[in-house]
């Protein structure tokens, strides 16, 4: 059966990328089957720890998904109801086991006879730290059957399940099986392709033959009055007869021919009301930027500063297996996680940006290059255009010294490390951003800084961003970024 | 009160706390005392000041709700007296708005509350004592502090219902957060 698979959401939580496909098919009405699910997902975990041969990726279809998000939900309320270690205030409180107990009874009578065929997936507790999630009937490209998740890993698909459930709610329009009115729109299509393709070669052919035989469309007028609802009319064919001069009627001949109109000018614009204030329109504010799909080896590019002075490039850090993409849904405006920097397409040049909306540019520039780009930038005085973006300032160099002597990276990593540092205007940490799930998986080992102690001098500038960039082998790199307003954390 | 409640009834998240049964007072004060031990652990993480629940409540359109059963409780953890005994009341409004503002605090603390349990997962996992690290380390001692005046838990307990509870924090800050604290509370009060 001829299909096409399209990507509909994706939802990337730091360890995991959960993926929901629809299919197109353009010969569905031949299939015997009645068409019910045609949303499909994949899941995979990510986890840095592993070379990607080892990565795991389920994949199921709609029904499953919804499966596997009761479990997952259901399993958190049960952990989160378990005791720490009989804490006696607590007397309701159960152990996971206890808990998973009554779980296991409940699903037994509430289970649904239609799925005996299915083997369902399970979460396990292996201890309040690691829980084991065995595939069921979930295909994965691995041999393994089941996978041992971290508290973060379990947060990380609770967090994408849940997003796509209330997707689901939000847009039941989104996931919906084709209906069979769709299903004719499209068999009608198909017939168009169809014909507009043989009809110049048949018709033609058979006219030559037997001018009396009419094509096949015309002895089904149910098919015609369709066809006729989708192609726009054709206008005949010109004829080699002569077109008839039109001649004016007698009663308008006699009449004295009409002067031509004076030459139209513009008007005038009214004067303005002196009374009335003017109002500026609110600047354009440019769209978020599109849902790019991933690339393989996608890279992370910032901004370097045009500097005269001695600022590394940014080192590329290459995640293969990982999403780097920005791929939270448009629509769901629940918290976002943060993520690594998108690859942005090229944005149109900003004609104005107000102070509230300063826009991010993401679009690398080689410090040689003709800096003709950022001329485009609105010269009013914006938070964007105050903190200069070709000055560096001493608290990029204080930071660098600061990690190269804490930093030894640990014999496993293999991966290079990023942080956005936001810094107070005490010199502090204000805020700590780990690019990627290898950041996040390492922070602890990285001598970062506690938030709120200072370990750097204050800086001049409003909370400057400075990107920090910790090699396996020990390198510690270290620019300020494009200071920004950030969204709401999540 | 009954316009507030009005207000408070636009928050889309607070039609997500349904409830088919009233609990009775006995459990009320149960779910009081959890609520008010998450806040604790949620304040000894965060290193709050204690304005910020005052603050979060007002931002929220929930400060009326709240305000009587937030003194209270900030005077409870001030206080040098053992109030366990004597759990402190609440109401279901007063249970719904907290649910709300200890989720959408969590929210915000969720990149701290992450690194905390990865950070304590790490220890667990190479069989360290957690509390030996600096975050881990801070937590635990404001952890103590603090839960000292609400608490009868013999301190020996208090180090892993501190670490439970960031583990606890760290779902109530996810997608939803708030309508799993609430059923874990309804869970609690049974």
């Amino acid at each position: 059966m001829l299909s096409s698979d399209f990507l509909i959401r994706r939802y990337s939580p730091p360890t995991c990328t959960l993926e929901i496909w629809g299919q197109n098919s353009f010969f569905v009405w031949q299939s015997s089957r009645k068409v019910i699910n045609e949303t499909t997902f994949k899941l995979h975990f990510d986890d840095p720890k592993l070379p990607d041969t080892q990565q795991i990726t389920l994949s199921g279809d709609r029904i499953e998904l919804q499966y596997l998000c009761d479990v997952v939900t259901s399993y958190i309320q049960n952990l989160v109801r378990v005791c720490a270690d009989n804490f006696s205030d607590h007397s309701n409180c159960l152990t996971l086991e206890q808990a998973q107990e009554q779980k296991a009874v409940v699903s037994e009578e509430e289970k649904e006879p239609q799925w005996p065929e299915i083997e369902l997936p399970k979460l396990k507790p292996v201890n309040l730290y690691h829980h084991k999630l065995d595939f069921g009937s979930l295909n994965s490209d691995k041999i393994q059957s089941s996978i041992n998740l971290s508290i973060c890993q379990l947060f990380d698909l609770a967090n994408a399940l849940e997003e796509y459930n209330n997707d689901v709610e939000s847009f039941p329009g989104l996931y919906a099986a084709k209906t069979r009115k769709k299903i004719l729109v499209w068999g009608s299509v198909a017939a168009v392709i169809i014909l507009g393709v043989s009809t110049p070669l048949v018709g033609v052919k058979l006219g030559l033959l037997n001018p009396q035989i009419s094509f096949n469309n015309r002895q089904s007028p149910s098919n015609q009055s369709n066809l006729r609802e989708i192609l726009p009319p054709v206008p005949p064919p010109p004829n080699t007869e002569e077109v008839p001069s039109p001649e004016l009627p007698p009663t308008l001949a006699e009449q004295e021919p009409l002067s031509p109109p004076d030459n139209i000018t513009p008007a005038e614009a009214p004067p303005r009301n002196p009374d009335v204030e003017v109002v500026v329109p609110p600047s354009r504010v440019l769209p978020p930027p599109p849902n790019v799909p991933p690339a393989p080896e996608q890279t992370t590019i910032v901004v370097t500063p045009h500097s005269p002075e001695n600022i590394t490039p940014p080192q590329v850090s290459r995640q293969p297996g990982q999403n780097m993409a920005n791929p939270y849904p448009v629509l769901a405006d629940q918290g976002m996680l943060s993520y690594t920097v998108p690859t942005l397409p090229d944005l149109p040049p900003l004609v104005a940006s107000s102070p509230a909306n300063p826009q991010p540019n993401y679009n690398p520039v080689p410090p040689n290059q003709d800096n003709s780009s950022l001329s485009r930038l609105p010269r009013e005085k914006t938070p964007l255009a105050k903190n200069s973006l070709l000055d560096t300032i001493p608290q990029v160099a204080e930071v660098r010294e600061y990690f190269q002597e804490r930093w030894q990276p640990p014999e496993k990593l293999q991966q290079t490390l990023e942080y956005r540092l936001i810094l107070a205007p005490d010199g502090s940490l204000a805020r700590i951003n780990p690019l990627g799930g290898a950041a996040r998986l390492y922070l602890d080992r990285t001598n970062m800084p506690l938030i709120g102690e200072s370990f750097v001098s204050a800086p001049e500038v409003e909370n400057p961003q400075i990107r920090l960039v910790l090699g396996p082998d020990g390198t510690v790199k270290t620019f300020l970024e494009p200071n920004q307003l950030t969204s709401s954390r999540s | 009160m009954s316009a507030n409640v009005a207000t408070s009834r636009l928050n889309p998240q607070w039609e997500d706390l349904s409830l088919a049964n009233t609990p009775n007072s006995e459990q009320l004060r149960e779910i009081a005392h959890y609520l008010g031990t998450i806040c604790v652990a949620l304040s000894a993480l965060g290193n709050f000041a204690p304005e910020i629940w005052v603050n979060t409540a007002q931002n929220l359109d929930l400060e009326p709700m709240v305000k009587d059963w937030l003194g209270n409780w900030q005077i409870g953890q001030s206080s040098a007296r053992n109030t366990s005994t004597d759990k402190q009341d609440i109401n279901l409004e007063e249970a719904r708005s907290l649910v709300l503002i200890i989720s959408h605090l969590a929210q915000q603390e969720q990149e701290l509350i992450r690194r905390a349990v990865s950070l304590l997962e790490q220890r667990i996992s190479e069989d360290k004592p957690p509390e030996q690290t600096a975050l881990l380390g801070n937590y635990l001692d404001k952890f103590r502090n603090l839960a000292a005046n609400s608490s009868s838990t013999p301190s020996e307990k208090l180090a892993p219902l501190a670490f439970k509870l960031l583990i606890d924090l760290l779902f109530y800050s996810g997608v939803n957060g708030h309508r799993r604290l609430w059923l874990a509370i309804l869970d609690h009060a049974r």
